[in-house]
C-alpha cells in the first residue's frame, strides 16, 4: 500500500458537500470511500477526522442526517445536501477555483 | 420573496449554529452510527474475500480508534454542554460520596471561610464600599477644620456656632448641624423610657434628603432659643413607645419633663449616622455649646453647584475666620475644607473596618490554600487513573472539566454552608455591635452575590492548578511505576510545599495582627486605675430636665437624695460626679488667671460632690479636696491631679495658683492635688485610656448656665461604696431617689468594672474578633500542614519500612518525615514576619501601649505557628510509625 496523506479539515468540509451533490445521500462510510476513490487512495479518511466534519456541516445546516437502509439491507445514517448546502458548496468551489488559479500563477515557471 | 425566503434559511441557519435545534446527538445514537458505518465496511471486506476475523480487523484499523472519534465528535458538539455538565457534577459528586473525610474538611474549610468573610463583607460593604444611603449622596458633604504643623496634618470634624453662622451665608450649600447624642427620659403615656437624643438643627433631615414619612421636620422657628419644644420620632420608637398609632402628630409628650409636640415620624428605612430614638432642635447659638467646637456640619451642594467652586467659597470662609475670629497657637495654620460626607461618618470605622476585612481575606486565603492542598494531594492520589484514561484517549480538556466540576460542587457546598454561617455570625454580630454602630448587619442580596461570587472563584482558582497538574501527567511514567514504592522529593510535590509555606506566612501575619491588638486590649485593661473600685456601685441619670434648670435645685436633689442614701446600713460613702473615672469628660479650654491666651490644649474638667474623692479611694496628694463648705458664697475653688500639675506646673507650687476654666470665667483658686485616675480619651493622639489632666470643681459652685450645657452632653452618676461586697445597694439606691423625685428614675446602674468595660470595648471588640480569626487561621493551617505530611507519609510507607528494617530508629524516621514541613514552616515565618512588619503599620492608630514592631509579639507569633506546624507535621509520622510498617513491605 503506498504512502497516504492525512486529508485537511479546511478541505474535507468541501470534498464531503461535493460527494454529496454528485451521489446523492451517502452514509459516512460511502462517503469515506467515495473520497478515497476520487483521490486515486492518495487520501486517507478515518472517521475521528470524518465525523466530527459531518457534525460540523450538519450543525451548520448545510447537510442534514437520517437513519436508513444501505444497498445491501444494512441500517445506516444517510447525510443529504441541504438547500444552503448546496449555496455553499457553489462559493466554496469558486473560492477554492480562485486560489488554485492564483497559486499556479505563482507556481508557473517565469517566461523569459 | 427570494430574499424573505433566503432570510429564513439565515434563521435557520443560525438556530444550527447556536444548537437551538434538537441536535442533541445522543452518545447511542453515535455508537449506532459508527459500529453501522464499521458494518459497512466489514461487508465490503467480506465480499473482497477475507475471512471473518480478519475482515473485521481490518475494518477496526481503518476507522482509526473509535473511542477517540467518540471523544472528538463530542468536544464539537458545544450543544451538549448541558449534558457534560450535568454528568461532570454527578461525577464531582459521586466522587466526593466516596472520601467523605475529604469533603467535609474541604466544605468545612470553605464554610468557615466563607461565612467569615460573608459577615465581616456586609460591614465593610455599608460602611466603606457603599455610598451613604441617602438621595445622590455624591452631593452631601461636610466641613472640617484642616490643622497643618510641620509635616502633621489633621482634620477635625467639628465646628463651633461663630463658624456656623458664617458658612451659613453660602448661597451653594443646605447646610444643617448636629449636636452630640445622649440619653434623656421620655414619659410616654404612663411609661418611662430613656431615650437616645440627637439634637439636629431645622433642615438637617431635608438635607439628607429623607423627609419624615408622618408629618415635618422643623421649622427655622422652632430652631431658636425660646422656640417650641418639638420632637421628631425614630420608626422604631414610634413603633416601641407608641404603637405606630398615626395620631401621635401633633400630641405631647414629657421630654427632658417638660411637654414636647410630636411632629414628625422617621421612615422605617431611614438609617441616621449614629444610634438615635428622638431627634429634636439643637438651637445653634455662638454661646455656650456653641462657644466651643460641638456641631457636626452636614451639607448639600445646591444643584447646579460644583464642588470647586463651593471649595473655593469654604476655603474664603475659612480664611476670614482664621483672621477674624480662631486662636490658634504659633507655627499652626488652619483650614476650612469642603469634604464628601462620608469621610467624617467613616472616620473612626474605617482603619477597624479595614483590619477586621483582610484578616478575614487571610482566613479565606488560607482555607483556599488548604483546599488546593487538598485537591493536590487528591489529584495525585488519582494520577495512574488519570494515566490510563490519557492513555485510552481520554481527552485532557474533559479530564480538567472533571476535576475542576469535582472544585466546583465543593465550593457550591461549602459556599452554601458559608452563607449560612455567615448568617449565623451577622446575628452575633448585630447584637455585639448594636452600641457602637448603625451599620445593618444582615447580608443582603448584593453582598450574597458576591460571597457567591467569591466562593466560585475560589473553585476555578484552586481548582484550576490540581486538575492541570494532573492533566500534565506522564503517562508512560506513571503506568510502569506500580504506585507507592516512590520515595519523597519528587518534582511534583513542590506546588503543595509552597502553599504549605504560603498558609504559614499568612498565619503568622494574622497571629501578629491579633497579638497586636490583644496586648493593647490588656493593656488598657491593666492600666493602674488611680482608684479603689472594689465595692463601688454607681447610678446614672439624665438631668436634661425642664425642672433642674437651676444650680440650686440641682444642689437641693444631689444633697437630699445623698442624705437619703447614706441613711442605708452599710452604705459608707456617697457622692455624685458629672462623669465617672474611665468616662470621657467636659474637655474645658483653660488658662493661668493673668495669661493673655487660652493653652491649646483642654482639661478634662468634672464638677463632684465632697464625698467623690473618698468615695472612689482617689489618694490625696497636697492641699485638701471639697467641703460642704464650698458653696456658691464661699470663694470658688479647684482641685487638679497629679497629671495637670507635672505637665503644667512641674516649676511652680501648684496650691494657690489661680486658674480661668474657659474665657471670662471668674478665676478659681488651687486648692488640692489628686492621683491621676484613667479616662477615655475622644481626640488627639492619646491611647483610647489615659490619666488625662483634670480639673475637678466643687458642685456647690456651679452657675445654672453650667448645668445646663453639662447636662445636655452628659448624664451624672451616683457613686456609692458599700462596705460588704455582697451587698446590693441598687434597690436602696432606687428608692432612695424615688423618695425624693418620683419621676426622676435612674437609666442605668453600673459597677466600676462595668465602667471600665465600656471604655475599652472597642479595643475588645478588635481583640476578640481579631483573635477568633487567628485562631481559625491557626487551625486551618495546622489542617494544611497534617493533610500535607499525612500524604507524603502514606506515600512513604514502604520506604519507612525498609529502613526500619534495615535498622533505623523511629526517631530517624520521623526527624526525616517531618524535616520537610517544619522547614517550610521557618521559611514561611520569616517571610510572615517580614509580610506583618510591613503590615501591622497600618494598625498604628488600633494599637497602643505597645510597639508596632513588639519583638515579644513577633516572637510568641512565630513561636505559636511553628510549634502548630510542628504538632501537625508530627501527629501523622507517629500515627503511621505505630502501626506494623515493617508488614507493609510483605504485602507485595
Amino acid at each position: 500500500m503506498g504512502k497516504q496523506n492525512d486529508v485537511w479539515q479546511g478541505t474535507l468540509a468541501l470534498m464531503v458537500l461535493k460527494t454529496l451533490e454528485s451521489m446523492g445521500p451517502q452514509h459516512g462510510y460511502g462517503i469515506a470511500r467515495r473520497i478515497e476513490q476520487t483521490s486515486g487512495q492518495l487520501l486517507a479518511v478515518n472517521y475521528g477526522t470524518l465525523y466530527p466534519a459531518l457534525l460540523k456541516l450538519e450543525q451548520e445546516g448545510y447537510i442534514t442526517s437520517e437513519w436508513g437502509v444501505s444497498d445491501n439491507n444494512r441500517r445506516a445514517k444517510f447525510y443529504r445536501l441541504t438547500r444552503a448546502g448546496k449555496k455553499q458548496l457553489e462559493r466554496e468551489a469558486k473560492e477554492w477555483e480562485q486560489t488554485t488559479a492564483i497559486l499556479a500563477r505563482f507556481l508557473e515557471p517565469e517566461e523569459a | 420573496m427570494r430574499s424573505l425566503r433566503a432570510a429564513l434559511a439565515a434563521l435557520i441557519r443560525l438556530r444550527h449554529t447556536l444548537g437551538l435545534t434538537a441536535q442533541i446527538r445522543t452518545d447511542r445514537d453515535l455508537t449506532d452510527q459508527l459500529s453501522a458505518d464499521l458494518q459497512l465496511q466489514i461487508d465490503d471486506n467480506l465480499r473482497a474475500g477475507m475471512p471473518a476475523a480478519e475482515a473485521r480487523r481490518r475494518a477496526l484499523l481503518k476507522a482509526g480508534g473509535l473511542e477517540v472519534t467518540k471523544e472528538l465528535v463530542r468536544d464539537r458538539q458545544g450543544v451538549l454542554w448541558l449534558e457534560t455538565l450535568v454528568r461532570d457534577v454527578r461525577f464531582g459528586c459521586r466522587l466526593l460520596r466516596k472520601s467523605p473525610g475529604f469533603a467535609a474538611i474541604a466544605i468545612a474549610t470553605l464554610a468557615v471561610a466563607i461565612g467569615a468573610n460573608t459577615a465581616v463583607y456586609t460591614l465593610v460593604d455599608y460602611g466603606l464600599l457603599r455610598p451613604l444611603p441617602y438621595p445622590e449622596p455624591d452631593r452631601l458633604a461636610t466641613i472640617s477644620r484642616h490643622y497643618e504643623r510641620g509635616g502633621e496634618r489633621l482634620d477635625s470634624y467639628s465646628q463651633d456656632g461663630v463658624t456656623w453662622f458664617a458658612l451659613r451665608e453660602l448661597s451653594t450649600l443646605d447646610l444643617a448641624i448636629v449636636g452630640s447624642v445622649g440619653g434623656v427620659n421620655l414619659v410616654a403615656g404612663n411609661q418611662t423610657s430613656y431615650v437616645q437624643q440627637q439634637r439636629v438643627s431645622a433642615g438637617f433631615f431635608g438635607v439628607l434628603g429623607v423627609p419624615p414619612a408622618l408629618g415635618r421636620e422643623f421649622t427655622a422657628e422652632e430652631d431658636q432659643a425660646g422656640g417650641r419644644s418639638v420632637v421628631v420620632l425614630s420608626h422604631a420608637l414610634w413603633v416601641r413607645a407608641f404603637a405606630a398609632d398615626a395620631s401621635v402628630l401633633g400630641r405631647d409628650v414629657t421630654l427632658r419633663g417638660e411637654p414636647s409636640t410630636v411632629v414628625g415620624v422617621m421612615p422605617t428605612d431611614f438609617r441616621p449616622t449614629t444610634p438615635a430614638d428622638l431627634w429634636t432642635p439643637l438651637r445653634p447659638s455662638t454661646q455656650g455649646e456653641g462657644g466651643g467646637q460641638n456641631y457636626d456640619v452636614f451639607a448639600r451642594l445646591r444643584p447646579g453647584a460644583a464642588w470647586a467652586d463651593v471649595r473655593g467659597q469654604v476655603d474664603s470662609v475659612g480664611a476670614t475666620l482664621v483672621r477674624d475670629h480662631y486662636q490658634l497657637p504659633p507655627g499652626v495654620r488652619m483650614s476650612l475644607r469642603l469634604l464628601p460626607l462620608q469621610q467624617m461618618t467613616m472616620s473612626d470605622t474605617r482603619q477597624p473596618l479595614l483590619v477586621l476585612w483582610a484578616a478575614v481575606g487571610i482566613v479565606l486565603l488560607i482555607g483556599c490554600a488548604n483546599i488546593a492542598g487538598l485537591m493536590l494531594v487528591r489529584a495525585s492520589a488519582r494520577t495512574p487513573e488519570i494515566a490510563t484514561r490519557i492513555a485510552l484517549g481520554g481527552g485532557r480538556a474533559s479530564i480538567i472539566r472533571q476535576l475542576l466540576a469535582e472544585s466546583a460542587v465543593l465550593s457550591a457546598c461549602g459556599g452554601a454552608a458559608g452563607i449560612g454561617i455567615g448568617y449565623a455570625l451577622s446575628r452575633t454580630l448585630s447584637v455585639r455591635l448594636a452600641d457602637i454602630t448603625t451599620l445593618p448587619t444582615t447580608p443582603d442580596l448584593r453582598v450574597l452575590l458576591i460571597a457567591t461570587a467569591a466562593s466560585l472563584l475560589t473553585s476555578m482558582v484552586f481548582g484550576l492548578l490540581p486538575a492541570f497538574q494532573a492533566s500534565r501527567t506522564d503517562v508512560r511514567g506513571m503506568l510502569v511505576d506500580t504506585g507507592g514504592s516512590s520515595i519523597a522529593g519528587a518534582a511534583r510535590h513542590w506546588p503543595s510545599r509552597l502553599l504549605v509555606a504560603g498558609e504559614v506566612a499568612l498565619g503568622i501575619v494574622l497571629v501578629v495582627g491579633a497579638g497586636l491588638l490583644i496586648r493593647t486590649f490588656a493593656h488598657l485593661t491593666q492600666l493602674a486605675p488611680g482608684f479603689d473600685p472594689t465595692n463601688v456601685t454607681t447610678g446614672t441619670l439624665s438631668l436634661q430636665d425642664a425642672r433642674y434648670q437651676t444650680a440650686a435645685r440641682v444642689n437641693d436633689l444631689f444633697a437630699r437624695s445623698l442624705d437619703r442614701i447614706r441613711l442605708t446600713p452599710g452604705v459608707e460613702r456617697a457622692a455624685v460626679a458629672l462623669t465617672l473615672p474611665y468616662e470621657r469628660a467636659l474637655n474645658n479650654g483653660w488658662r493661668f488667671a493673668g495669661e493673655a491666651d487660652g493653652r491649646p490644649e483642654a482639661i478634662s474638667l468634672t464638677y463632684v460632690t465632697p464625698e467623690y474623692f473618698d468615695a472612689l479611694r482617689i489618694p490625696v496628694v497636697r492641699g485638701r479636696v471639697f467641703s460642704d463648705r464650698d458653696t456658691a458664697a464661699s470663694p470658688q475653688v479647684v482641685v487638679v491631679n497629679e497629671t495637670f500639675v507635672s505637665r503644667y506646673s512641674r516649676d511652680a507650687d501648684p496650691i494657690g495658683r489661680r486658674l480661668q476654666l474657659g474665657a471670662g470665667a471668674p478665676p478659681v483658686e488651687i486648692i488640692g492635688v489628686v492621683g491621676p485616675v484613667q479616662q477615655r480619651v475622644n481626640y488627639g493622639n492619646y491611647e483610647p485610656v489615659t490619666p488625662l489632666p483634670a480639673a475637678y470643681v466643687p458642685a456647690g459652685q456651679v452657675g445654672d448656665g453650667g448645668f445646663r450645657m453639662a447636662h445636655t452632653w452628659f448624664s451624672p452618676s451616683w457613686i456609692v461604696r458599700a462596705s460588704d461586697p455582697r451587698m446590693s445597694i441598687v434597690p436602696a439606691m432606687r428608692e432612695a431617689l424615688r423618695e425624693v423625685d418620683p419621676l426622676l428614675p435612674f437609666n442605668q446602674f453600673r459597677t466600676m468594672d462595668e465602667v471600665r468595660g465600656e471604655a475599652v470595648m472597642m479595643a475588645r471588640i478588635q481583640a476578640a474578633l481579631l483573635g477568633t480569626l487567628a485562631v481559625v487561621a491557626l487551625f486551618l493551617c495546622s489542617l494544611g500542614i497534617y493533610g500535607m505530611v499525612a500524604n507524603s507519609v502514606a506515600e512513604r510507607r514502604r520506604e519507612f519500612g525498609v529502613r526500619l528494617a534495615l535498622g533505623a530508629t523511629p526517631l530517624q524516621i520521623i526527624r526525616s518525615a517531618t524535616a520537610p514541613a517544619v522547614a517550610l514552616s521557618v521559611g514561611g515565618a520569616v517571610a510572615g514576619l517580614l509580610i506583618a512588619a510591613g503590615g501591622a503599620r497600618l494598625m498604628r492608630q488600633l494599637v497602643f501601649g505597645v510597639a508596632i514592631g513588639d519583638p515579644l509579639t513577633f516572637g510568641l507569633a512565630a513561636g505559636v505557628v511553628i510549634l502548630t506546624a510542628c504538632v501537625a507535621a508530627f501527629v501523622p509520622v507517629a500515627r503511621t510509625l505505630r502501626t506494623n510498617v515493617v508488614a507493609t513491605l510483605n504485602s507485595r
